[in-house]
């Protein structure tokens, strides 16, 4: 923004700093909301100092590093996104090796369904890839997906018990 | 940048911790009480307080909590840790030191 941008409302200076960001919605929407909240008190607190509304939104802008915060906020969260995104992928295949392993006796051969889902084992490695993503990840949609790729490797792995036994 | 920007940007943590040491905090409120404890001093871009107040949160310095403001506004306050209060305590002792040092060599001039 050059000294000479002039902003009508919150929305264009929150539009100004969402592009500097390239963070999941749910960080992004977190962000925005915490910055809003502190732009509605800053011209607020202004206007009842006897400034103009319009003046106050601009000195508030200005105050406020409009050109700058988007990108030290993505600088602090994008490595932990990305952590969280290979975490969320790491979770399922391990919970599913592990169920793999479950489903096959100790001679090689694979049980079937009936025997798996009685087995204790099966429901703690189940309840766990369900319980530590969603412990672990503030977004749902990461549990969600973790829980979705875990399902999927395993019923691959049922489905197919000879293409994937190693 | 100027040596006080330099030393303002070195003691935001620090700075921040000893207010949430008193009570917990929104952003705006901080950069509020920093402007005004300091008679100014301390003013700073008030939005480059986020990524400050958000790696702290990453660190365990620091903890954070949405509560609602009347019907539809909501804030989140920021709260020190018993981490944030061992680095605050750290961290007093450090900046004591630096400037006990920095008298000794340049209080004379």
């Amino acid at each position: 923004m050059s000294s000479e941008q002039h902003f009508s409302t919150i929305d264009e200076v929150m539009h100004q700093m969402q592009q500097q960001m390239n963070l999941s919605r749910e960080t992004e929407h977190e962000l925005l909301s915490e910055i809003r909240g502190h732009l509605e008190d800053a011209v607020e607190t202004a206007v009842l100092n006897g400034e103009d509304p319009h003046q106050a939104l601009q000195d508030v802008a200005a105050r406020f590093g409009v050109n700058e915060v988007g990108h030290a906020l993505q600088k602090v969260h994008a490595p932990y996104e990305s952590a969280d995104a290979v975490l969320a992928c790491i979770i399922p295949v391990v919970g599913a090796l592990i169920l793999r392993w479950l489903v096959f006796s100790p001679d090689g051969s694979a049980i079937g369904w009936e025997a798996i889902l009685s087995r204790p084992a099966f429901w703690v490695v189940a309840v766990v890839a369900l319980v530590v993503p969603i412990l672990q990840f503030p977004k749902w949609r990461y549990a969600a997906v973790s829980w979705a790729l875990f399902w999927i490797i395993s019923v691959i792995f049922f489905v197919l018990p000879h293409s994937v036994n190693w | 940048m100027s040596l006080q920007d330099q030393i303002r940007k070195g003691s935001t943590e620090i700075l921040v911790l000893a207010l949430l040491s008193e009570k917990p905090m929104y952003g705006y409120q901080i950069s509020q009480e920093l402007a005004r404890k300091s008679d100014g001093f301390f003013e700073l871009k008030e939005g480059l307080l986020y990524p400050t107040l958000h790696r702290m949160k990453q660190d365990g310095l620091l903890t954070s909590e949405w509560q609602k403001v009347g019907d539809a506004r909501r804030r989140k306050y920021y709260a020190i840790t018993p981490l944030g209060k061992e680095q605050l305590e750290y961290q007093s002792a450090e900046w004591h030191l630096f400037i006990e040092k920095l008298q000794a060599m340049v209080g004379n001039l």
